[in-house]
């Protein structure tokens, strides 16, 4: 793998941040997206800024309070952007944008888009509860490997690098080499990105194989922690019984759906007139077992979306930090991501591959043919 | 004349239930709607048999979602074929009336009985498991007519715990309730239906039919009062005007549960969702030339104070969007002031009067001068 | 230091205050240009969303023009107006913002010269008020 290479000398946080800056004076972009702390420092916010605000902005913030591709997608979904921009988010932000572009929901033309070595995010709501305590933990966690306070779906995530293993199809991927000068390595994945380096002067690529060989090994980490868990969580979800105590909090509040990044409805099928019947279909309903639960169909809604969307996840977990059940709701999801997305050897934000959904083979998935 | 009393003598949990079962045994009603706590979850159930109206909780201080939305699903068009009978709190109770309203459910085939009620208990409690230890603090200050310190921030705050349209209130704030059920029977259909059941039913005073009359129930009204606009005032929204809000509302991430969970926001397609409220690019590039920095997605405060201005006269104060809040945003506290002083203007108590039109829709020829 | 010019957003009914607004240019009456008139079919369509909207975009006052009560030429359009305009106020007054940067004037077709009393008169006060006190986000 070869990247451009900065020797910053005040750490990965300027060295990106001089990046920007060099980005927007050298490669003709109009704006930048970045996240930046509120203005009572109680959350993180996204915001579209010009070169002079840049020094303010959070690179890596300790929570994805909102997720980058749905910030993103609020400002190029309605209208042609005559600006160009740069964003930098998470890889499964950026995932999910491109994503969303395939989807119309996005228009990633004008954007140069950006993604990072992640080292996890922390739980949203524990963050809420006490921002000061929780921003520490990250800063000590970010700079560990694999720390236990990080979210359970970060640390059974394998796709929070851009190796050609695990590639990401952002424009452009920042990487942490964490050689002895501590450099930070800018990786090109598209011609745009390849264009962007060449501009700023970091065109000169230089292999990276030592950052390379470390990244392999963290994935194969991961990718056995993303074992492990399915085994666990396979518990939780298999047969109806299971399924029923495993989302028997549900209170089909809809949070996981309104700020997954790919769940774009306006207005969801699950939260329409056509899942509502008549009274007297409900009371049938309730005398075949005598009781029932009302709200009702809340598996429905669960795997409904499930079938959905979850050709298109991308394990960010936006779902499970704003969950006020405390459900499990990106692990599991997650998990079952896996195995649909295997379906059609499909990996969610690669770029020219078409939505499975959308397309179709004549000869195929014939074992599913009864 | 003397309202009648049901008495059961039993604790006024297992009382209600008993109470359930007998108006299914005797086919008087096909359905009940009653909540059902099992460690960490909390739904409504809907029961027809009523050996499982053993499985049921109806008093569990938790609110999974405010029942007007069943009830509405429940009376859907002309209503259910068969009566079905629902314990529901107050608040549930009066928002359920809000949308009635709003042409949103009917009375028909419906028999509501409510309960003086303590407040409910954040859904946060429930998830972590921590209902049951709380629940003893919980009955005790019930019993004493006195608000426990962790329920609901709406609830510290609420005068509404005596249910306006009810057909039966179970009489529970300021008695004691481990022995015996007390429930008042309000209405002449309640009457109707309790016909020929036989329960020990007198004609005797209790605290409740004093109502806001009776000196404990004044006590807490006067106490609750002051609670609710504390909270509005220092604690929640600190700063003087619009910037305290702003300070509130800046963690908004914008998933728009608060109005999902809201028991009078019925609308299919909320507006705010709508292409109506997409942003152009072009109005971004403006934003930016003007100040340099535009917060994505925008609009965080169009979708509060747009959502106020839609709903807030309603406002039950149920709390359901404070507790659905991924972020803790007080946004209970906020929308129940406001619609306070919104129902001043019109001499408005939402959800008390079922004949009462909502004052958006309707107006008089003289009033308001001073809006001019 | 730019010098502060309010900017006001109009909602003006087109029988009536659209008209007498008509009116007072064409008999040439001075206003100040402060006023951004947008031109409704009634008072009672005014979607309280785009008041909120102006005000939180930049406006530092709202003008609804309507006709007076019991001239609507949809009959109740107006009196429907001022139960919304009256519930606007008294939430933008709870939440700190002054509820007299909106203003509900009955105009009628032929009161030109009150339309221009009236926005020389809002501008009067915005003057005075400063530029509006709001953050949008």
């Amino acid at each position: 793998m070869k990247g451009g290479i900065l020797n910053p000398d005040n750490g990965f946080e300027a060295a990106v941040k001089n990046f920007l800056k060099d980005v927007m004076e050298k490669a003709d972009i109009d704006a930048l997206l970045l996240p930046f702390k509120n203005a009572v420092g109680d959350s993180f916010e996204w915001r579209l800024v010009t070169a002079d605000k840049l020094a303010e902005a959070s690179v890596v913030p300790p929570v994805i309070a909102v997720n980058g591709a749905r910030a993103l997608s609020s400002i190029t979904r309605s209208g042609k952007s005559a600006m160009k921009i740069a964003a930098l988010m998470r890889p499964c932000e950026a995932r999910a944008a491109i994503e969303l572009s395939k989807l119309n929901q996005c228009d990633l033309e004008p954007v140069v888009l950006i993604s990072m070595d992640c080292p996890g995010a922390m739980p949203l709501q524990d963050y809420i509860a006490d921002p000061e305590k929780v921003e520490k933990e990250f800063e000590h966690a970010a700079r560990e490997w694999n720390n236990e306070l990080i979210r359970p779906i970060c640390r059974m995530c394998d796709i929070f690098t851009c190796t050609e293993s695990t590639w990401c199809d952002a424009d452009i991927h920042v990487a942490l080499p964490e050689t002895e000068n501590n450099a930070v390595a800018f990786i090109s994945n598209t011609d745009k990105g390849r264009e962007v380096l060449e501009k700023v002067g970091i065109g000169r690529e230089e292999e990276l194989g030592d950052w390379q060989k470390k990244m392999n090994a963290r994935i194969e980490e991961r990718k056995a922690a993303r074992k492990k868990a399915r085994e666990e969580l396979k518990q939780h979800v298999t047969g109806l019984n299971s399924l029923s105590d495993t989302f028997g909090s549900c209170i089909n509040c809809q949070v996981c759906r309104s700020v997954c990044p790919v769940c774009y409805c306006r207005q969801c099928l699950f939260n329409s007139v056509k899942v509502h019947y008549a009274p007297d279909d409900y009371l049938l309903q309730a005398e075949s077992k005598g009781t029932m639960k009302f709200t009702p169909d809340t598996l429905l809604f669960q795997t409904g979306r499930m079938t959905h969307m979850s050709v298109s996840c991308v394990g960010c977990g936006a779902c499970e930090d704003c969950c006020p059940m405390d459900i499990k709701v990106a692990q599991i999801f997650s998990i079952a991501a896996d195995e649909t997305q295997k379906l059609f050897d499909y990996i969610p934000g690669k770029r020219d591959a078409p939505p499975p959904l959308r397309v179709y083979n004549e000869q195929e998935l014939k074992e599913y043919e009864t | 004349m003397m309202p009648q009393v049901i008495t059961i003598k039993k604790s006024a949990e297992e009382g209600i239930k008993e109470f359930c079962k007998v108006l299914l045994q005797s086919k008087k009603v096909a359905g009940v709607l009653a909540l059902t706590r099992k460690n960490r979850s909390a739904y409504y159930s809907l029961v027809t048999d009523p050996a499982k109206m053993d499985e049921t909780t109806p008093l569990a201080p938790v609110m999974p979602a405010n029942a007007a939305t069943l009830l509405s699903r429940l009376t859907w068009e002309e209503g259910p074929p068969q009566p079905i009978a629902a314990v529901v709190r107050p608040c549930e109770e009066r928002a359920f009336i809000e949308r009635i309203k709003l042409q949103q459910g009917t009375f028909k085939n419906l028999y509501i009985i409510s309960m003086t009620c303590g407040g409910v208990f954040p859904l946060k409690l429930l998830a972590q498991g921590e209902i049951e230890n709380n629940l003893p603090q919980y009955y005790a200050s019930l019993n004493k007519a006195e608000t426990v310190e962790n329920i609901r921030d709406v609830c510290k705050g609420c005068v509404h715990f005596i249910p306006c349209n009810a057909d039966f209130t179970i009489d529970m704030l300021g008695r004691n309730n481990d022995s015996e059920c007390a429930m008042v029977v309000n209405t002449d259909r309640g009457e109707e239906l309790i016909k020929g059941i036989e329960y020990s039913i007198e004609k005797r005073d209790t605290p409740l039919l004093r109502g806001h009359e009776d000196k404990k129930m004044k006590g807490l009204i006067e106490h609750r009062e002051k609670v609710g606009e504390q909270f509005y005032g220092e604690y929640h929204f600190g700063e003087p005007g619009m910037a305290g809000l702003s300070s509130a509302l800046y963690k908004c991430v914008g998933c728009h549960s608060c109005s999902r969970a809201c028991p009078i926001c019925y609308c299919n397609l909320c507006n705010f969702n709508s292409e109506q409220h997409d942003t152009r690019f072009s109005k971004f590039a403006s934003q930016l030339r003007k100040s340099g920095s535009v917060r994505v997605p925008p609009d965080t405060m169009l979708f509060h104070i747009g959502r106020l201005n839609h709903v807030s006269i309603s406002c039950v104060g149920c709390g359901m969007c404070e507790d659905v809040c991924p972020v803790n945003i007080p946004l209970g506290t906020l929308f129940s002031e406001i619609s306070k002083a919104l129902q001043s203007i019109f001499d408005y108590v939402s959800g008390k009067n079922p004949d009462e039109d909502i004052p958006v829709s309707t107006f008089e020829e003289e009033e308001l001068t001073q809006v001019q | 230091m730019e010098e502060y010019k309010p900017k006001i957003i109009g909602f003006l009914c087109n029988w009536c205050t659209y008209t007498g607004a008509d009116l007072a240019g064409t008999s040439r009456m001075k206003y100040p240009p402060n006023i951004r008139i947008i031109r409704l079919m009634c008072s009672g369509s005014v979607n309280m969303t785009y008041v909120i909207k102006a005000l939180l975009d930049g406006a530092d006052g709202v003008l609804i023009g309507g006709c007076h009560p019991g001239d609507c030429h949809y009959e109740s359009g107006n009196y429907k107006a001022r139960r919304r305009v009256a519930i606007l106020k008294k939430i933008l007054n709870k939440l700190g913002y002054d509820e007299d940067r909106v203003w509900l004037r009955w105009i009628s077709a032929s009161e030109g010269k009150l339309f221009a009393e009236t926005v020389t008169q809002m501008v009067d006060e915005l003057k005075k008020k400063g530029p509006a006190p709001i953050e949008n986000f």
